[in-house]
């Protein structure tokens, strides 16, 4: 064991000894070493303070290793029931899912295994194994679909979950979708889409092993309602909203608004909105007034709006369409009694006969996004 | 607060009282129990040392002994709280910088080439994706831990019967694909589109009914980065002469290593 030094040995404290200068300086000097456990302090030994016999402990929430700790060969950190491992400051996660190989379920649509094969729907790689190839070079790989007239849907495997932390349900939500794709034809036109239909992206959340009633989904169920639209319709002056009410707001003149959604956070008054159609604010987290209504934006709500068929086309080039979640619902994942998947509706050339008039689309990846992770509990 | 007591009560300090040799005995013998802040060292108290107030800093490197370790109280809801990017840290040699994942041949979006795929339970291999032999395509999605470098990816499969070894024995490759479905080969020969074949068997006993491992050596340096890509191991069935129905290829093995800690896999 380590000590500071006596100052005398035993037995020579006899009553009659007396103390000396020496004695005093030595004691003087020690106490200017020790810790001190009321006022606490900084040190720095020259070599470490090793505690073995029972130990030490933290009994203050307010201990910091600010250094780092490393245990040896054996040492463990144990959590006791209940305990885990957090951060300091949440922290995000990105997962990109290849759409190469994925194969579209039925779940929306009963028969569009039938027509994806049939129509020839194939995987894609690259050059020089074109043996899956329907699409010719420079194009990339992924999941190519064409003459599919329904929406389909791609459950997502575990591997690109975040499962809901233990902290709370808040923790590692899911804040956003973002589908990659290339359209690879510029159509003559284009339906199946706008405010009423079935988004072109879409994520929802069915219920896994806890659901016994083996009914399979109808339809598109949002993902713990925060992509419910309560309305979606074109703006009118003074309508009323009540707080927390999703709406898409658009006009004649501002159809691109479409892809965008956003949610009454605050109502003052009758809760109605303005006499003239506001300058919307499109960044996910900004706010617009509009008569005693704020409105924040959410982002995106995955439908796809292009003002121009060109620019739908785009020549063929890389696009990306995100479809945010309202975070301010807890959105983490509950892996545990629900299963997720994906929604793509295709959208249909209007100036062909259906169903085989699917715009012919590349679709290469599907990124996730997940914020808010506390714990290092959730993660798959 | 169990701090050191005090050798004697504030009455007993009086002017012109002597002070006892036995009172500097205990006050040596104090100091020399106390925690030495400057020199560091060992001590092995009978007792836990209990800190609670503004609590312990532990500012430099710290080190738990062999065996020994850090517990939270059980049900005390306490929590180990990491700072920004902070996570536990493996050393070289840790169990856990190793990790071998298998992904079936049938697993969750893989697929094979329109009409080359017989069944996807074979005998003896129960759920093994059977081909037809005329060169068919699997593609597979790999389960791999992020951030860990991949090593060698192993493809196991039993061949089918033959007569004779087949003219192109099964083949390989494992890339990465990225968000706007570019393929990067991780293994081959550089340049090419990175497919490695099963070597040709000296005689048709080591092919006909046997269990084979493809070997694929993954590129060195190819470390696994799921924010920007997703991994596939794509097989090719055999073809030409003596190639037949059968082949079952039942997983892929993938090896990872240099895992530096518990970072999301």
């Amino acid at each position: 064991m380590s000590h500071l030094d006596f100052a005398r040995p035993g037995g020579v404290w006899a009553n009659e000894f007396v103390p000396g200068a020496g004695d005093f300086y030595r004691w003087d000097l020690a106490q200017s070493k020790i810790v001190s456990g009321d006022l606490g302090g900084s040190w720095a030994p020259i070599k470490p303070i090793i505690l073995g016999g029972a130990g030490v402990q933290f009994t203050s929430a307010a201990t910091q290793i600010t250094g780092g700790y490393r245990t040896q060969t054996g040492g463990r950190l144990v959590l006791g029931a209940h305990d885990i491992i957090t951060f300091a400051d949440p922290r995000t996660r990105k997962i990109t899912m290849s759409l190469l190989g994925v194969t579209p379920s039925s779940l929306l649509a009963p028969n569009v295994m039938a027509q994806f094969t049939s129509a020839g729907g194939k995987l894609y790689t690259s050059a020089p194994d074109t043996y899956f190839a329907k699409a010719p070079p420079p194009f990339a790989s992924g999941l190519f679909l064409e003459d599919v007239g329904q929406p389909i849907a791609i459950p997502i495997p575990k591997a690109y979950t975040h499962t809901r932390g233990l902290n709370n349900s808040f923790d590692g939500m899911l804040a956003s979708v973002t589908l990659n794709y290339r359209v690879l034809q510029r159509p003559g036109g284009i339906s199946n889409f706008g405010l009423t239909a079935v988004p072109f992206l879409s994520i929802y959340s069915e219920l896994g092993p806890g659901d016994t009633t083996l009914v399979p989904p109808a339809g598109p169920s949002q993902l713990r309602a925060a992509l419910k639209f309560s309305s979606s319709a074109f703006w009118e002056p003074s309508s009323p909203f009540t707080l927390g009410q999703y709406f898409v707001p658009i006009s004649l003149t501002s159809v691109a608004l479409a892809g965008t959604y956003f949610k009454v956070t605050d109502s003052t008054g009758p809760g109605l909105t303005g006499v003239t159609f506001p300058t919307w604010n499109t960044t996910p987290g900004g706010t617009t007034v509009d008569g005693n209504l704020t409105w924040t934006c959410i982002g995106g709500n995955g439908q796809l709006f292009q003002p121009t068929l060109d620019a739908l086309y785009d020549a063929g080039a890389p696009q990306s369409i995100t479809l945010n979640l309202d975070t301010s619902i807890a959105q983490a994942l509950d892996t545990a009694n629900h299963y997720f998947l994906v929604g793509i509706n295709p959208p249909q050339d209007s100036t062909l006969p259906a169903p085989f008039n699917t715009i012919p689309i590349l679709y290469h990846s599907i990124q996730f996004h997940y914020v808010n992770i506390l714990t290092l509990t959730g993660q798959n | 607060m169990p701090n050191p007591r005090m050798n004697a009560q504030e009455s007993f300090y009086v002017n012109g009282v002597p002070i006892p040799a036995s009172y500097f005995q205990t006050l040596d013998a104090r100091q020399s129990q106390a925690f030495n802040a400057d020199a560091g060292g060992t001590w092995n108290p009978i007792g836990q040392v209990a800190i609670a107030g503004a609590g312990l800093w532990l500012c430099g490197p710290s080190t738990t002994a062999p065996g020994a370790g850090i517990k939270t109280l059980p049900g005390s809801g306490k929590r180990g709280v990491h700072a920004a990017a902070d996570v536990p840290l493996f050393v070289p040699g840790h169990d856990l910088r190793f990790h071998i994942l298998d992904t079936a041949c049938n697993a969750g979006g893989a697929q094979t080439s329109p009409g080359q795929c017989s069944v996807t339970a074979g005998l003896p291999i129960s759920g093994a994706v059977v081909m037809s032999g005329d060169g068919g395509r699997l593609l597979v999605p790999l389960d791999v831990h992020n951030g860990a470098t991949f090593a060698l990816a192993a493809l196991t499969m039993r061949a089918a019967t033959h007569v004779g070894i087949p003219g192109t024995t099964p083949s390989m490759r494992v890339y990465a694909v990225d968000a706007f479905g570019d393929v990067i080969p991780l293994g081959g020969v550089p340049g090419t589109s990175g497919f490695v074949s099963l070597p040709t068997p000296l005689s048709v006993s080591g092919y006909s009914a046997t269990t084979l491992t493809l070997l694929y050596p993954i590129n060195a340096g190819v470390v696994i980065d799921r924010l920007f890509f997703s991994y596939f191991a794509e097989i090719v069935d055999e073809s030409g002469n003596n190639a037949t129905v059968g082949n079952q290829y039942q997983f892929v093995r993938s090896t990872f290593n240099a895992i530096t800690g518990l970072y999301f896999p």
